[in-house]
């Protein structure tokens, strides 16, 4: 196998994260650090998606086979995934919490007949949602289908709740491949694909949380 | 607030506490058939490799592996997959027993917090009840009260006799029957007002409470909801870390809400306990009773006094007389209806219903105040009431002795006074 790279690692062009303006975290594994312990592969991220893989050119020396090679790479991914898909996550639920901003001052005793308005609706809401839940009125909802390359040389599956569970690359992609092929291929394989397709909140839960916050609002005074 | 709207307010308050319980027990065994059935769906993938060693032209005995997920083509290449099977899954035994020993906590929580609840919101409900009969039979003695104020001397109105009194010998001595009557009416609605303002008060503390309650079973419903509604971590197929970490999630919800509930309850009889001097004065409202002085034995409403003859004479004209003594008895049949109607409230009071012995699954908490309030209760309705009914009824017979005291004081004649009293007779 030929190595193109005589540094080690490809300099990727891809923009810095934030300079397009959008405000979505981005994560980033450090080389050496977590389950790749040889510092093979080095993964940006932004939000849920992968912006950039680089692999090592001693990635042979350390997987040389497809399975080790494709859980040490999974690994990495799994690890730069997670801060910033949580902190991605906490944000998608701010609305709801800054809403309880709204400048609610009821006086006594006001203040108990609202909270109780607001902690009926939203236990009426509630227990309304579990009769529908129930019944099998809810909109389903079925995790994503693994992403198949059409030549067949990688897939990229999900677990049963929609999140990243792994990449895997077919044997005969490691024939006589480059850092830089491996690096290009697993970049492009990954571009543009949201590795968080867990269930999309329900904007009709978010409805109902603005009681919550509204009653906890009364009850604090 | 007044009265009224704080018995509506706190009744409704305790009426949504318990509907509120009932919605987290509804909820929660929705929410154990939910999960009872993900983990009777709870499936694996079983697949015999013939590679153990990872490539795909190892070699060796085949292997049998287990999966949540079902392999896509990269996992059946690499594992060497020669056999797949969707199976039973081999925990589900397990994830039942770590199931029903979170559902069974809950169901040991809430025998213990179900009646406490109920207690809880039951007693402010008994007390606005005890107040809306209160305030009907406060009603009542109000008009009664402003009867008896809007005539200061008790003048009977009657055109006949305009002029009042002529004698002051028989205005003395009716003045003297009566003395303390109307003070004593002064006294009852004085202290029906205190009781009302005072349990109303004290209702108004518990607003705050009953909301604090009602807000702490907010994580569970939330959880409850979710598990139903499969918003967390319940996924399709169920596995059996889904499972977990829901049956974990919610015994964290069920152990909060249980530290919540005894913590809440404490707090509760302490600021019941530092309430009760405060916001009830039944002392005060008692002291007032018993200032009204003896009757007979008991405090409460006084008896008339009866009233003797005197040495003095004033006008001794028969018709002066007549229309004096007339005065008495047309007076001893007001008095009598005032008794009638006493003795209508003190019957109506008698039904008011005792307030339970209040939160008697808080142990914490004395139940002083509720034993205060329904002591206080029984003094205004058998020393104000029914004692006023038997005093004012009374009064109408010693009236009926002070005309004979007082024509006989005036006339100092047996047989004028037996021929008055006759006539009277027979009008």
């Amino acid at each position: 196998m030929e190595d193109d790279d005589s540094s080690g690692f490809l300099v990727p062009s891809f923009e810095e994260p934030g300079s397009n303006g959008d405000a979505q975290p981005s994560g980033q594994s450090e080389p050496g650090a977590g389950p790749d312990q040889h510092g093979v592969f080095q993964v940006h991220v932004t939000g849920d998606v992968v912006d950039q893989v680089t692999v090592h050119r001693s990635w042979e020396q350390h997987y040389p086979e497809p399975r080790s090679f494709c859980a040490a790479l999974t690994s990495t991914i799994l690890a730069a995934l997670a801060p910033a898909a949580d902190s991605s996550r906490s944000a998608s639920q701010a609305p709801a919490r800054r809403s309880s901003d709204s400048g609610l001052t009821p006086g006594e005793p006001e203040r108990w007949n609202s909270f109780w308005n607001e902690f009926s609706l939203w236990e009426r809401k509630l227990e309304k949602c579990r009769e529908r839940a129930l019944a099998g009125h809810l909109p389903e909802w079925q995790p994503p289908a693994a992403i198949d390359d059409p030549e067949m040389r990688w897939v990229i599956d999900f677990d049963s709740a929609g999140r990243f569970r792994m990449i895997g690359l077919a044997p005969q992609v490691f024939e006589r491949a480059t850092a830089s092929k491996l690096s290009n291929l697993i970049s492009n394989a990954l571009r543009d694909v949201h590795l968080d397709q867990s269930r999309p909140v329900d904007p009709e839960l978010l409805e109902i949380d603005e009681h919550r916050v509204r009653f906890e609002k009364y009850l604090a005074g | 607030m007044n009265i009224e709207q704080t018995v509506k307010s706190i009744t409704n308050a305790c009426n949504k506490l318990k509907e509120t319980y009932g919605t987290l027990a509804k909820g929660a065994d929705q929410s154990l058939q939910r999960i009872k059935s993900d983990i009777g769906q709870m499936k694996q993938w079983k697949y015999t490799c013939s590679d153990p060693g990872g490539g795909p032209h190892g070699g060796g005995p085949p292997t049998t592996q287990y999966s949540d997920y079902q392999y896509n083509w990269f996992e059946k290449l690499v594992h060497g997959v020669m056999q797949e099977e969707h199976v039973d899954h081999p925990r589900r035994a397990e994830a039942q027993k770590k199931a029903e020993d979170l559902f069974g906590k809950a169901d040991r929580y809430e025998e213990k917090f179900g009646p406490r609840v109920e207690s809880i919101a039951d007693t402010p409900v008994k007390i606005g009840q005890l107040l809306t009969a209160w305030l009907q039979i406060q009603n009542t003695l109000a008009k009664l009260q402003a009867e008896l104020n809007a005539n200061p001397n008790l003048l009977i109105k009657n055109p006949a006799y305009e002029a009042g009194w002529e004698s002051p010998i028989a205005q003395d001595a009716y003045g003297a029957v009566v003395g303390g009557q109307d003070g004593a009416a002064d006294t009852t609605a004085d202290v029906i007002s205190g009781l009302l303002n005072n349990s109303a008060n004290f209702l108004a503390d518990l607003g705050d409470t009953l909301a604090q309650y009602a807000e702490q079973t907010r994580t569970l419903n939330k959880y409850y909801t979710d598990v139903i509604t499969g918003t967390i971590g319940s996924v399709s197929p169920p596995t059996f870390d889904s499972i977990i970490a829901i049956i974990q999630t919610g015994s964290d919800a069920v152990d909060g809400h249980a530290q919540m509930e005894d913590k809440k309850a404490k707090d509760l009889s302490d600021m019941l306990n530092k309430s009760i001097a405060a916001s009830l004065a039944v002392a005060e409202l008692n002291n007032k009773i018993t200032r009204l002085g003896k009757n007979g034995s008991v405090y409460g409403w006084p008896g008339p006094v009866a009233v003797g003859s005197t040495s003095e004479h004033g006008h001794s004209k028969r018709a002066d007389l007549v229309m004096d003594a007339r005065y008495f008895t047309e007076h001893a049949k007001y008095w009598d209806s005032i008794s009638a109607q006493l003795e209508k409230l003190g019957g109506k009071a008698d039904g008011v219903a005792d307030i339970p012995k209040m939160f008697v699954n808080v142990p914490e908490f004395s139940a002083d105040q509720s034993e205060a309030l329904n002591g206080l209760s029984g003094r205004i309705t058998n020393n104000l009431l029914k004692q006023g009914a038997a005093a004012t009824s009374d009064l109408a017979s010693k009236l009926k002795e002070a005309r004979h005291a007082y024509l006989l004081t005036e006339t100092n004649n047996e047989a004028l006074v037996k021929a008055i009293e006759k006539q009277l007779a027979d009008d």
